[in-house]
């Protein structure tokens, strides 16, 4: 979004209006690298800064998810002796 | 075959005290959240928990031998008939310090399960708030 300011205000206010425009149309349809391989630049430039700043938006955002879930299986594989401790409780009749 | 109870009674206790040992120095790894240790005690367990499933096996088959199906060690040593005083203090004070371990190794594993649950619990929370916010952004996007 900020490259989008940035530049808005290179072209001028309609320009940027133009470019929000033709990005809720991209939104609409399939994933952004796939609107990104399909945009020609020549004619579409503002709109491929636009589908890459989105693309980057995703990556970030899955590799968020990805940390969180390899942090959250790091932190319960100290889990395993659990089944020690189960077998442990049944031995001495712990409730 | 009361010798076989009062060894492996032994080596419970000698195996679960082992083990609670290596999970109260996982506490400190824990709250510091060092993922490369962890890992490290992660490799220690494995074994623990095969050798655990195996001893309990033994402990079955023993029981077993005994006349005791399916009954846990707490209630075989307590209605065994000894042949001897001596043979029964034997047993009961071996069990009652394996028991005293078992104890010390569930408060431990506990306190560490607190621990994974608190960190869970905020793992969750910044997910959520990923997601909210990814949402928030293609709102003011659109």
């Amino acid at each position: 979004m900020k490259i989008n300011m940035g530049l808005g205000a290179i072209f001028g206010a309609e320009k940027l209006t133009e470019t929000k425009d033709r990005k809720k149309t991209a939104k609409l349809s399939t994933n952004p690298k796939d609107k990104f391989d399909n945009v020609e630049f020549s004619n579409n430039f503002l709109e491929c800064l636009d589908i890459a700043e989105e693309i980057k938006e995703e990556v970030n955002q899955v590799t968020s998810e990805e940390k969180i879930i390899r942090l959250k299986g790091e932190i319960e594989s100290g889990q395993y002796v659990v089944d020690c401790a189960k077998l442990a409780a049944d031995m001495i009749n712990l409730a | 075959m009361l010798n076989k109870l009062a060894d492996l009674i032994e080596e419970l206790t000698e195996f679960y005290s082992e083990l609670n040992a290596i999970e109260a120095r996982k506490r400190s790894v824990l709250i510091t959240l060092d993922l490369n240790k962890l890992n490290e005690f992660e490799h220690k367990e494995q074994p623990f928990v095969l050798r655990a499933r195996g001893l309990e096996a033994q402990r079955k088959e023993l029981c077993n031998n005994l006349g005791y199906k399916d009954k846990n060690l707490e209630d075989v040593v307590k209605e065994i008939i000894y042949k001897t005083e001596e043979e029964k203090q034997k047993i009961t004070n071996a069990y009652s310090e394996l028991k005293e371990i078992i104890l010390n190794f569930h408060q431990t594993m506990e306190e560490n399960n607190k621990i994974i649950k608190s960190y869970n619990e905020h793992l969750e929370s910044y997910a959520n708030k990923l997601n909210n916010a990814t949402a928030n952004n293609l709102d003011v996007i659109l």
